[in-house]
């Protein structure tokens, strides 16, 4: 690592610690010059890509799933998954979808493994009960809940991530018509029940 | 469905935190960092570069540690490229075995915990320190001013009063003596509570090491006294020999079969003969120090881990060879306890900022089987402290009644608080 890259990615670490918003996506240049460093070993740049991306990670891992050590698992490995393949990461691709990809999946398989064993009858445990922040509109977070895991996957990555359908389609490889209507569905579905606690 | 619906919902979704998201990310990072530090970077022009850099520089640091006794290294080749690790996770309940045979002696919470070969989990009791006996067969603890010998189911089989405060007991290897700390005082019991007598006052606070067993002669005894380390017979008190002033010992190893006597100081490991002649010394950079130290079973590599700054380092050295230690892992934060595998294909390491162990392969290919959420498997039920990380303190074969002979050695002592 060239003592220039390293201080480079040392004063964009900084910026992505001290980003206005925590799930502002960086600057597609700046985010290829981290997965650079990254590759050639820089901790500066790892750190870079972790701090920029763990907490829209994280998010959308407890939002599919319901379950806080699930999500923190889930957002990890999905990193770790991500250090074992960075030699072969095209870097003029963005490296926030293909983490979500990782991200998204991993979740949805967690939930419908969890959602199989309550259909057996088996007691539902983790190590630490679910919990909630205390910031999350409870009403939405328990909205969300009832809904299928594909149809969380989807709300959570339109309306946390802002994918578009068509990248939202790209992500969990299915056809777009089926995001829209997973959507609508579950939009219909929230709405409806947003109305009905509040009634 | 109204837009501003959907923007109320991106709104909420986006405020918002997930629970302790902020212990999440440290843990996280911990692990993500140890895992790409671990990581062959990709080779490029400038890669190819340091590459030859690093052969250069392990030339010369070979050649620095064959240098007389004193000798400074040059500074330690310590970015190994390895290959990428495969990283596992898993949780103490989760797991059917350990990652190596035998059974681990773990403090924790102010108690002595066994965790067997199925990785059952049994708390003996409450004491500030916990050593096995050479076969496994009991456990010597420490519970304030008294010394109690104890079997792995914690049953109690005597306990001696002292008048100091009892700390680091260390069991003979013939398995019938028990060296502790009384206060300053060395002390040594037999271990049916027969006798006990002083070896020395104002000792220093490295644990004691006993000379490995060759023959069956007598039991000898290192300990720190001052800048030396002295080495006593312990039945006759004859002093046997002595370290020359140095550094003050953190802890004392015994390796090559009591061929080599070695200290491991804050900012060095010095090997000395059997008798305490200085042979070499091995310096860390500038700034680390050693935070904790593991003698590999037949005696032959030491694990250390060294800090300097924030990160960490697990360092494994060779003693037989002039080659620098080299660099397994590093990570931020604190490593705590490191300890070997009876078959030293594994050790295993605490990682308090993560709330983890790490069990990583001393050689090859960087493969780290981390256990989680270790604070919580030995809380004993109640809500676990967060001052305190409970630490590996020894591995031992694991059947005590099985006493065939695999090659291997029955125990393995962990690092020193």
């Amino acid at each position: 690592m060239t003592s220039a890259l390293a201080r480079a990615s040392t004063i964009e670490l900084t910026a992505a610690r001290l980003g206005p918003a925590e799930l502002a996506r960086p600057s597609r240049r700046r985010e290829r010059a981290w997965v650079r460093a990254a590759q050639a070993g820089s901790h500066e740049g790892m750190e870079a890509l972790f701090r920029a991306h763990w907490a829209p990670a994280h998010r959308a891992a407890f939002l599919i799933v319901h379950d806080a050590a699930a999500a923190e698992d889930i957002a990890q490995e999905a990193f770790l998954a991500a250090i074992r393949a960075l030699d072969r990461f095209d870097r003029h691709r963005p490296f926030g979808p293909w983490l979500h990809r990782i991200v998204v999946n991993r979740a949805i398989d967690w939930s419908r493994a969890r959602a199989l064993r309550r259909e057996v009858a088996e007691p539902v445990e983790s190590e630490a009960p679910p919990e909630r922040g205390l910031a999350w509109s409870d009403e939405v977070v328990a909205a969300l809940a009832a809904l299928d895991p594909d149809q969380r996957a989807a709300v959570v990555l339109r309306h946390l991530l802002e994918y578009t359908p068509g990248e939202i389609a790209d992500l969990l490889e299915v056809p777009r018509g089926t995001v829209n209507s997973r959507l609508r569905r579950a939009l219909d579905r929230l709405a409806a029940q947003l109305e009905e606690e509040r009634a | 469905m109204s837009r501003r619906f959907e923007h109320r919902l991106h709104r909420e979704l986006a405020a918002s935190r997930p629970p302790r998201s902020a212990d999440a990310e440290r843990r996280a990072w911990a692990v993500v960092r140890a895992a790409h530090a671990a990581r062959s970077p990709v080779r490029t022009g400038r890669g190819r570069m340091r590459l030859a850099l690093v052969a250069v520089g392990a030339v010369v640091a070979a050649a620095l540690a064959l240098t007389p006794a004193g000798a400074k290294m040059g500074g330690w080749i310590d970015d190994v490229v390895s290959p990428a690790p495969k990283v596992t996770h898993s949780s103490l309940s989760s797991l059917s075995a350990l990652p190596a045979p035998g059974r681990l002696l773990v403090m924790a919470d102010g108690s002595a915990w066994v965790v067997s070969d199925d990785v059952a989990q049994r708390q003996l009791g409450a004491f500030s320190d916990a050593t096995w006996s050479p076969n496994g067969l009991f456990v010597a603890g420490a519970r304030g001013h008294e010394l109690v010998a104890l079997d792995p189911q914690g049953t109690e089989r005597w306990t001696r009063p002292a008048a100091g405060r009892v700390s680091v007991p260390r069991w003979s290897p013939d398995g019938y003596r028990i060296a502790y700390r009384s206060g300053s005082e060395l002390r040594v019991v037999w271990g049916n509570d027969a006798r006990d007598w002083r070896i020395a006052r104002g000792v220093g606070d490295a644990p004691p090491a006993w000379k490995p067993l060759a023959e069956p002669a007598e039991q000898v005894l290192a300990f720190a006294a001052g800048a030396r380390v002295r080495i006593v017979a312990v039945d006759g008190g004859r002093v046997l020999g002595q370290t020359p002033a140095g550094p003050p010992a953190r802890e004392i190893w015994w390796a090559e079969g009591g061929r080599r006597l070695l200290t491991v100081t804050e900012h060095s490991v010095r090997v000395h003969g059997p008798g305490g002649a200085l042979l070499r010394v091995v310096e860390l950079p500038a700034g680390a120090t050693v935070t904790g130290s593991a003698l590999a079973p037949g005696g032959r590599r030491l694990a250390l881990i060294s800090r300097r700054g924030s990160v960490s380092r697990l360092l494994v050295m060779r003693l037989g060879r002039a080659a620098p230690p080299r660099s397994r892992l590093s990570t931020d934060g604190a490593l705590d306890g490191v300890t070997w595998s009876i078959d030293g294909s594994v050790l295993a390491v605490g990682v308090p900022a993560a709330d983890q162990w790490w069990f990583v392969p001393p050689q090859g290919a960087v493969g780290v089987e981390s256990v989680k959420r270790i604070r919580k498997a030995f809380a004993g039920g109640h809500e676990p402290r967060r001052g305190e990380f409970p630490r590996l303190v020894g591995w031992c074969r694991p059947e005590p009644a099985d006493r065939s002979t695999s090659g291997q050695p029955p125990c393995s002592l962990g690092s020193a608080p």
